[in-house]
């Protein structure tokens, strides 16, 4: 957001008056943009074997202004909701249909906040099994900032995943957009 | 005076309400754990990084809302007991990220655990409630 800001001393009185004003830009967390250091990771931080069927993947994001430029901030809290989640065919509860952190977990890196360069983690991300297996999901963003939800309305974000292996020691992920990967 | 760096100043401008968090409508993560365990019976060996990493972060959590959930007669029943049991111990698999750190410590695992090990008669149930308490313990004897 552009705008002029406003300053003007007052106090002690009759010491000092000063005001001024002129542009500022204002960063509103819009878009989480996927960098290209995303990829494929080991199926142990699945809790399987890399021998089992499924995929996972370490998903490296930037968050972005309304003028999709970075935000370096290392005070945004990234969240996810997690619906839709259907497993070989079959509807499951939603495991997320509330806001909910998405970091930490077991794969390093990953964290509750932002790093200095408004830089977040998303891994693992992906399924295993013992046996061929297909899922899908939806998947949402937003952060919040000092008790605030961004953005206002909407999300950041969405996902439309499809994860599928059909041999073992294979599978595939994709978003229906710009992340797909295969092992 | 000029302000030129980029600032939040939009969190005073345009502030949203936050009462969404799942800590908020779901403080004891009953929802969560029941979802997961619906998910888990459903789907054995099936292992989903979103319900994966919640778990993960729960600790002893998981067994207070199991405690919430289930009934004496669910506690009895040895179908229902394998079905959680891979809960419990995705929860304390990784007792690093586990927030907040009061639950850390297994103390209502263990003794939900050992309150099973009572009642369960199933002979390949209770093998799978020992390892089980096995696991806790060695993931746990450093934060104990």
């Amino acid at each position: 957001m552009n705008g002029t800001v406003s300053a003007r001393y007052l106090q002690p009185a009759e010491t000092c008056t000063f005001q001024g004003g002129g542009p500022s830009k204002v960063q509103v967390p819009t878009s989480l943009q996927v960098l290209s250091d995303t990829k494929v990771i080991d199926l142990s931080y699945e809790g399987c074997s890399n021998s089992a069927y499924g995929i996972a993947i370490a998903i490296y994001y930037q968050v972005l202004d309304q003028n999709s430029q970075p935000i370096a901030s290392n005070k945004m809290e990234p969240q996810e909701k997690v619906t839709n989640l259907v497993i070989n065919g079959q509807h499951q509860p939603d495991p997320a249909p509330n806001w909910v952190d998405f970091g930490p977990s077991n794969y390093p890196g990953t964290a509750q906040f932002t790093d200095a360069n408004g830089r977040t983690l998303d891994a693992p991300v992906g399924v295993c099994s013992g046996t061929p297996v297909t899922e899908t999901a939806t998947q949402q963003y937003s952060v919040l900032f000092k008790g605030t939800r961004y953005p206002a309305n909407g999300v950041l974000r969405t996902n439309n995943w499809t994860m599928t292996s059909s041999s073992a020691g294979h599978g595939s992920i994709n978003n229906g957009g710009d992340i797909s990967k295969s092992r | 005076m000029r302000f030129g760096a980029p600032l939040f100043l939009m969190l005073c401008l345009f502030p949203t309400s936050v009462g969404s968090q799942s800590r908020e409508t779901d403080p004891y993560s009953v929802q969560f754990v029941e979802s997961s365990l619906r998910t888990a019976s459903a789907n054995p060996g099936v292992s989903v990084s979103f319900i994966q990493q919640r778990l993960q972060r729960l600790g002893d959590g998981v067994s207070i809302a199991l405690l919430k959930i289930l009934s004496e007669q669910d506690l009895r029943n040895p179908k229902t007991v394998d079905a959680f049991l891979p809960l419990i111990r995705q929860s304390f698999s990784h007792p690093d990220i586990i927030s907040p750190p009061i639950n850390k410590k297994p103390q209502v695992t263990l003794f939900l655990l050992k309150y099973l090990q009572r009642s369960i008669s199933d002979a390949k149930t209770l093998q799978e409630i020992k390892e089980t308490i096995r696991f806790v313990d060695e993931e746990t004897a450093n934060v104990r």
